[in-house]
């Protein structure tokens, strides 16, 4: 089956088409980083009109380079949540009527469910069932999962995202939009154990996550020492070590508690290097296999869409002819999406 | 000759079919219900007059101006049956369209004017011409309603919701022909102005099917970062 994956949540307009049989067979990103970058943010309406300029481009793009007519298309997949409503409901809306035009099935995906299987696009897939660690610009939490679609969520953060953190932090510090990629940088010259910090919630036992008190701590640090040039570098290193190892300590109670085998990371915060290195550390020492998803794929991607689509339309699964689109949309609640079986 | 137009501007969503000149349509006042609403209306439409989605030789769509989410959502469907079943598209104006609609109803000289929110309207001018077209008198904009106001005339009527939501034209009220407050675009009523429009112009590929949003300046950029 081959299925053609359309994401438009947020700030990338992606677009892939994966193959059951063949694997991945072409994908597009158009990201609009620098667009937003003027503003210090996403602008909600400016990435709704950038996606309904590039999506049919890419579209296009994609065939070309899988080698297909629009006809050997089997089925579309559209990201239907979560994220920013208008931006969805270009995808959506796209996504949807080209299936009813191409008279073949279509299914709305669960972003964060994109992200969770996005590992499984590598070679050696990881196997279900698996413990997920999903730490994006918008989330980081915990999940336990035992099949496709059967998602129980162990843990999540009370407050700021991994992501946001990373990128609040560095703004603090004065790095540029979008800030997580620049701190990591900006960290791997700097010492790590000049300043102490936090590792927030590990002191009592739970999966939960609280990330703000560590950029308020950054923020009291900076304060005193932003004279200092070395400090920069020597904070946004002491963070990052904070942020890796509380995470590392969760996915640890984690697989703990579930007695799962399988780790897999995702998310944009997954493409960060010190992270990788921690928890495949961890994984050697506990015996744990750890996937991630190629660097380009722990951001947002068509391709994870397109994956996790065409194993919904493989499973049975269909979408009405009505376009749903979800800013909010629990990820334990993905079976009560509109469906038709 | 058989066309499929979509009309997403406003609140109002409408869906109209066109074979050889017989017209089958759909529409309601349908506040954030148009994406709910579209492709089961199409296909309505579609299995009533008897015929496939690649049967059908151009799809018109509102370009604008409207509220730029629903406005998408019609687009987004525009894009997706055009490029999927491989029809061309026709942009049409959601104020020419508008303008259309009261032609139905008598008018010849429009000044339609559409809430645009934020204490803002849609504004332009048509005028009927032999065929009974109406067609553009000038620039459309996103004015302040007394500027839209100021372009009243006795020869001219009022035609959209910026006349029942505004004071300031509201009160201009006297100066018209007539009013039309409650006039909105149909789908119904872009058949004849796409026709007109593909006289003059060929279809457009699925891509270009773009909106035309008028208000452009939809976010501050931040003041330099303080030293
Ligand atoms: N190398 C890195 N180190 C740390 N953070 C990073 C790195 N690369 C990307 N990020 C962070 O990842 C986030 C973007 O990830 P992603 O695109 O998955 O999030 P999102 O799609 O915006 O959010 P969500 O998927 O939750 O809706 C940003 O916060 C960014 O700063
Ligand atoms: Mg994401």
């Amino acid at each position: 089956m081959k299925v053609l994956g359309i994401e438009t949540s947020c700030d990338e307009t992606g677009v892939a088409v994966y193959d059951s049989e063949h694997g991945l067979l072409a994908h597009a990103l158009y990201s609009q980083v620098e667009l937003h970058a003027e503003y210090g943010g996403v602008v909600p309406e400016l990435a709704s009109r950038d996606h309904v300029r590039k999506l049919l481009p890419l579209i296009d793009q994609c065939l070309g380079e899988s080698g297909l007519t629009r006809d050997a298309i089997d089925g579309v997949a559209y990201t239907a949540g979560p994220g920013l409503i208008g931006a969805l409901l270009v995808g959506a809306a796209a996504g949807r009527s080209l299936a009813m035009a191409l008279d073949i099935p279509a299914i709305a995906v669960h972003h964060m469910e994109g992200h969770l299987l996005a590992p499984m696009l590598e070679e050696n897939p990881p196997a279900f069932p698996f413990v997920a660690l999903l730490v994006s610009g918008g989330h980081t939490m915990l999940v336990e999962v035992r099949e496709l679609g059967d998602y129980t969520l162990l843990g999540e953060t009370l407050d700021d995202a991994a992501g946001e953190a990373f990128d609040k932090t560095a703004k603090l510090l004065g790095l540029p939009y979008p800030g997580g990629p620049a701190l990591a940088r900006l960290a791997e010259r700097g010492d790590a154990g000049r300043f102490a910090f936090p590792r927030p919630m590990t002191d009592r036992p739970g999966l939960e996550f609280s990330f703000s008190g560590l950029k308020t701590h950054t923020r009291n640090l900076w304060l005193e020492h932003n004279e200092d040039q070395s400090a920069r570098a020597d904070i946004a290193a002491g963070f990052q070590k904070a942020v890796t190892e509380t995470l590392a300590i969760k996915c640890r109670r984690a697989m703990q508690q579930t007695g799962s085998g399988q780790l897999i990371i995702s998310g944009g915060v997954g493409a960060n290097i010190a992270l990788r290195e921690k928890l495949t550390a961890e994984g050697e020492k506990h015996g744990w296999n750890v996937s991630y998803p190629r660097l380009e794929f722990c951001t947002d991607n068509g391709a994870m869409i397109a994956f996790a689509g065409c194993k919904h339309l493989l499973a049975g699964e269909r979408q009405d002819l009505e376009i749903s689109a979800r800013a909010r949309w629990p990820l334990d609640q993905l079976v009560s999406a509109p469906r038709l079986a | 000759m058989k066309l499929l137009a979509i009309e997403t501007a406003t609140e109002r969503c409408s869906v109209a079919l066109s074979v050889d000149g017989e017209v089958l349509s759909r529409g309601q006042q349908a506040p954030r219900q148009h994406a709910a609403l579209l492709l089961p209306w199409v296909k309505e439409l579609l299995a009533e007059a008897g015929i496939r989605l690649r049967d059908i030789d151009a799809l018109a769509f509102s370009r604008g101006p409207g509220s730029f989410t629903s406005l998408r959502i019609g687009i987004g469907v525009t894009q997706g049956l055009a490029w999927g079943a491989e029809i061309p598209v026709v942009p049409v104006s959601s104020l020419n369209c508008a303008a259309q609609v009261a032609a139905q109803q008598g008018v010849t000289h429009a000044l339609v004017a559409l809430d645009a929110r934020m204490a803002e309207v849609f504004c332009g001018r048509f005028h009927v011409d032999g065929s009974g077209i109406m067609q553009p008198g000038g620039e459309e904009r996103v004015c302040a309603p007394h500027i839209a106001a100021a372009m009243a005339g006795p020869d001219l009527s009022g035609v959209g919701n910026g006349f029942e939501r505004y004071p300031a034209l509201q009160n201009v009220t006297r100066d018209l022909a007539s009013v039309y407050p409650e006039t909105l675009p149909d789908a119904t009523a872009m058949i004849p102005l796409a026709l007109n429009w593909l006289q003059s112009n060929s279809a457009l590929p699925a891509s270009k099917a773009q909106p035309v949003y008028l208000r452009d300046k939809v976010a501050e950029k931040p003041r330099a970062p303080r030293p």
